[in-house]
């Protein structure tokens, strides 16, 4: 599925991941923890392609491709989802119309059939009421006066809707009470399968209680430290990063 | 090119030749005429940045544009706008098979100056010209200088309106560049309600100056919804004045969606005369190709205890040019007063031009006002949240784009108003194909 070998990237000439490998499998779901400014939400960015990230050493193949060679748009056509920390609000476009588009262009990709508009509709009102959110809600802006747990919630609906083969969780649990945690790690749980594969940042163990991992790396100062199985994040837990720093 | 003197000269020995209402009586400030005041230049402040060179081109003034049979053309048009009463003009002349207010003319609500009993003569001569001074307006000026003719809506004490009222502005195809003038004296007496729909479109491209007035004097309490489309074609001159007084109590919205063209100009003048009275101007513009739109808001906040909010939002885009220029003025006694006025702006291209100026004169120490204005590009991060969404780059920049004007669009609050502004929008945007079904889904 992806594989990041010795992965070198830069942010206005400071380097933030200094030699990431990781390989992960399809139905794989893998943790990245670590202290603020190890680089883990870098990590989850490059991936997705984000400017200004500059990749200055190391490949990553996803699915047989040069990940890095493709566009952010053809990385999400290709089966890649990137769940925001801080999801962008952009007034005067309703939820909606963002959705189809969105939906449109991956189908497209794939083939498949655009959606008619009624039929849209039905299939975004059901994936609404999985997570818990009113039809109205998809006729607000995108993400536009959204509390932060309706947010993190709308980035969990966008990604039933695409069914990516890849998902990337950028500190879902960030700004998140407990009830909107667990509503969407449900989410998250119920598009879990033996295809799909998982990568989730996060600072605390807490969202690992929800969405159990099956392996937890480590990242400091822009290497993986160290990796193990979920007891790994419960040890973390318990004794802090210092302890592997 | 002509100069202005040789404009001036034309208007005299043109337009301003036609027979003017008798009866009428305009107040000293108003009675100004064209020919004696000074036609701007780029040392005029209010016109800085918009040169007259397209009217000093061409013999707009040399006589009034003609109004050709418009009939099939314009009633598909206007089968686009809600059901209700209307007032449709052609290059500037109202036009009685296209209209439908008997009912109102009835009622004594719509009545043509031409057709004014006494009374409302009266009415006319009270109001009309009040609630601007000429020397600043000069357009109104040449179009209150020979008055054949105009509309004055009347509504009597606590009089509400049901169904929104249409005034429709038809520009069609003329032989040769021509000039029409059109004018609404607005009077609503206290406690009076009323909801506007005004209407500037195109039946093809025409050589058409046209010059608009609109007075509007709320009374104590009286409430006007405004909702104003200026979708017309690129290639007319249109200059629009539209002066307001409010009473105590009173309550002014307005919503407005404009495109640029060879020269629009689009001035507000807004005097808050009672207590309590409340103001909203919401708008929107667009320019591209090489379009060139001017707004002018000045807010007169000259009793205490007002509140007005005005955002205006501009789209510049091409080789166009766009000029916004807002003021709120404070007056000494106006204590208490809340006026916040901004100005957001996406300028496209490196060839467009705008000139924004908002501007804050307060006389007063117990005041809350705010003025702003921002000109910007598309958002990077926005532009980004799309492209993780397998949006390609085009379709995410024309979705932000339309997202920027549609935040206004969205406010209007007649539904067939904005589907009908939608879909000029779209044709403004037409090469813009992933578009296509955007608004269909909201």
């Amino acid at each position: 599925m992806l594989e990041i070998k010795d992965l070198v990237a830069t942010v206005e000439d400071k380097t933030i991941l200094d030699g990431i490998s990781l390989t992960v499998n399809p139905g794989e779901v893998h943790a990245i923890m670590g202290p603020n400014g190890s680089g883990k939400s870098t990590l989850a960015n490059v991936l997705a392609g984000r400017e200004p990230y500059a990749v200055a050493g190391g490949s990553v193949r996803y699915q047989g491709q040069d990940l890095l060679a493709l566009a952010p748009e053809e990385r999400a056509r290709a089966g890649i989802f990137m769940a925001f920390q801080y999801p962008v609000e952009i007034p005067g476009v309703s939820n909606m119309q963002f959705l189809k588009a969105a939906v449109d262009a991956v189908r497209a990709h794939r083939g498949l059939d655009e959606l008619d508009a009624p039929g849209f509709m039905k299939l975004a009102r059901e994936e609404c009421k999985k997570l818990k959110l009113k039809p109205e809600f998809l006729k607000r802006g995108v993400n536009e006066g959204f509390s932060g747990g309706e947010k993190k919630r709308n980035e969990i609906l966008q990604m039933a809707l695409l069914e990516p083969s890849l998902a990337l969780l950028d500190e879902t649990d960030s700004g998140l009470d407990i009830d909107a945690l667990q509503v969407a790690a449900e989410g998250v749980n119920a598009l879990r399968n033996a295809q799909r594969s998982f990568i989730v940042v996060t600072h605390y163990q807490r969202l690992l209680n929800y969405i159990v991992p099956d392996f937890v790396h480590v990242l400091a100062a822009g290497k993986i430290v160290k990796s193990g199985g979920r007891e790994l994040a419960l040890e973390l837990e318990e004794k802090g990063y210092s302890w592997i720093e | 090119m002509m100069t202005p003197n040789e404009l001036k000269q034309l208007a005299q020995e043109a337009v301003l030749q036609q027979p003017s209402l008798d009866w009428l009586k305009l107040p000293p400030q108003a009675r100004e005429t064209f020919a004696g005041l000074e036609i701007p230049s780029r040392k005029t402040e209010t016109w800085k940045y918009s040169p007259l060179t397209p009217l000093l081109q061409q013999d707009y003034l040399s006589r009034a544009a003609d109004v050709p049979a418009v009939d099939h053309q314009a009633r598909k048009l206007l089968a686009e706008l809600p059901a209700g009463h209307r007032l449709v003009f052609v290059n500037g002349r109202l036009q009685s098979s296209l209209s439908d207010f008997a009912d109102l003319e009835n009622q004594g609500i719509v009545t043509r100056f031409s057709e004014a009993s006494d009374t409302q003569r009266q009415l006319i001569n009270q109001h009309l010209g009040n609630a601007f001074p000429a020397r600043e307006h000069v357009f109104a000026a040449l179009n209150y200088s020979a008055v054949a003719d105009g509309v004055l809506i009347h509504l009597p004490q606590d009089y509400q309106v049901q169904q929104p009222l249409q005034l429709v502005f038809l520009s069609s195809p003329t032989e040769q560049p021509g000039y029409g003038q059109s004018r609404v004296l607005l009077q609503a007496e206290a406690g009076a309600g009323l909801h506007l729909i005004e209407q500037y479109a195109s039946l093809g491209v025409s050589d058409l100056f046209h010059n608009h007035v609109m007075e509007i004097n709320l009374q104590d309490n009286a409430r006007l919804i405004h909702e104003r489309l200026q979708v017309e074609q690129e290639n007319l001159i249109h200059i629009n004045g539209l002066h307001i007084n409010l009473g105590a109590g009173s309550h002014y919205e307005q919503h407005a969606l404009a495109f640029g063209s060879a020269l629009k100009r689009n001035d507000i003048n807004l005097n808050f005369k009672g207590g309590n009275a409340y103001s909203r101007l919401n708008g929107v513009f667009l320019s591209k190709h090489r379009q060139h739109i001017d707004n002018h808001i000045n807010l007169e906040h000259g009793v205490p205890h007002c509140n007005s909010d005005t955002l205006y939002k501009g789209f510049i885009t091409g080789h166009s040019r766009a000029v916004f220029n807002g003021r709120i003025h404070i007056h000494p006694h106006a204590q208490k007063t809340a006026a916040h006025l901004n100005n957001r702006n996406l300028l496209l291209s490196q060839q467009a031009e705008l000139d924004t100026k908002p501007e804050l004169e307060i006389y007063a120490d117990d005041v809350k006002c705010s003025h702003g204005a921002s000109i910007g590009k598309l958002d990077e991060s926005a532009l980004f949240y799309f492209q993780s969404r397998g949006i390609d780059r085009a379709a995410a920049e024309a979705m932000l784009c339309l997202g920027f004007v549609n935040e206004m669009v969205a406010q209007f609050p007649t539904e067939s108003v904005r589907t009908l502004g939608r879909a000029r929008l779209m044709e403004f945007f037409n090469d813009v194909e992933q578009l296509k079904d955007l608004w269909s889904l909201e």
